[in-house]
């Protein structure tokens, strides 16, 4: 829904997890379901929410294992992403149309899948089983499969990247106060 | 690795005017969001009927998959999206088929959706 506003309407296309925390990959969900401070920012900074879908659950499955991003390089799932990608390139599309509108887009980096900064890299990393313990594998540079593919239809489109952030505490290090931080920059015109 | 897992293993799927509720609207996804259920946001009418089916294609399959794993998936649709709450239906009617309660709310009734929600909450594992 539109906000009645005489301001250009700002659009936030959200990482699905970061709304339903159901979906993350086992032992991952840092909260219950929606993630409250990012609806707070969300909500303080009048944002459209539009939450985008999460090609891992459907494609792997709930009780996945934690993957980097050359696992998930496959032919079969690149068409999964290419097929969920279609209709939110189509309303990013439209949504751009209007005078003066913006979008964000908030990732998860760290993500084979949601990255938009970082992604996952770890070309001996084949699942839990034989390596339990640390997840092994390294934070390179670097789109997730779903946004890159996601991006590639937008320029079919002529549309820009755009400016994007992310929540970063499924990173090494990453702190979701700091992330939080960085998304409300993005949020307020920083780039991204 | 983490073993601190919050999930809550109850979903609802919700139109779109619940998540970007109309200026002055009650904020029903504060609610949902405070009593601990995720959301799948449903597209929004003027994506039309081809992105509709596709979107919903997607969300179909996330349903059956939190379903297949025993959580709990409710709706809270708007009547006014008649093509979104067609084609969910439809899809979730779709063998293998999958029962979601659906809450139609009309004037944002915060109470009502919240005694919608309760009733079919499960407890956290």
């Amino acid at each position: 829904m539109k906000a009645m506003s005489s301001r250009p309407t700002r659009y936030a296309y959200i990482a699905h997890c970061l709304l339903n925390a159901n979906s993350k990959v086992d032992e991952w969900a840092p909260c219950a379901g929606v993630h409250p401070e990012l609806l707070g920012l969300l909500r303080d900074k009048g944002y459209v929410i539009r939450q985008m879908p999460c090609p891992e659950l459907a494609f792997a499955g709930l009780n996945r294992f934690w993957q980097v991003r050359q696992q998930y390089e496959t032919p079969a799932y690149r068409r999964h992403c290419a097929a969920l990608a279609e209709p939110v390139a189509a309303l990013m599309a439209q949504d751009l149309a209007e005078p003066g509108a913006e979008v964000v887009l908030v990732g998860v980096d760290g993500s084979p899948t949601m990255g938009v900064r970082f992604t996952s890299s770890g070309p001996d990393w084949g699942g839990r089983p034989d390596k339990p313990g640390d997840f092994d594998s390294d934070t390179v540079t670097g789109k997730g499969i779903f946004v890159e593919i996601l991006f590639d239809q937008l320029a079919v489109r002529g549309i820009e990247n755009p400016r994007v952030t992310a929540m970063t505490t499924d990173m090494p290090g990453g702190d979701e106060a700091t992330a939080l931080r960085d998304i409300a920059a993005v949020l307020d015109g920083g780039a991204g | 690795m983490k073993d601190n897992d919050r999930r809550s293993r109850r979903i609802a799927l919700v139109a779109d005017s619940v998540m970007n509720p109309a200026p002055g609207a009650p904020d029903l996804l504060a609610a949902i969001a405070a009593r601990d259920w995720g959301v799948i946001g449903l597209p929004p009418e003027r994506l039309g009927r081809a992105g509709i089916r596709q979107w919903i294609a997607g969300v179909g399959d996330q349903v059956r998959e939190f379903c297949r794993h025993g959580m709990t998936v409710v709706a809270v649709l708007d009547r006014h999206d008649e093509t979104v709450v067609a084609d969910l239906e439809q899809n979730l009617a779709e063998p293998p088929a999958v029962a979601v309660p659906i809450h139609a709310w009309s004037n944002g009734d915060v109470e009502q959706l919240c005694a919608f929600l309760d009733a079919n909450a499960t407890r956290l594992p």
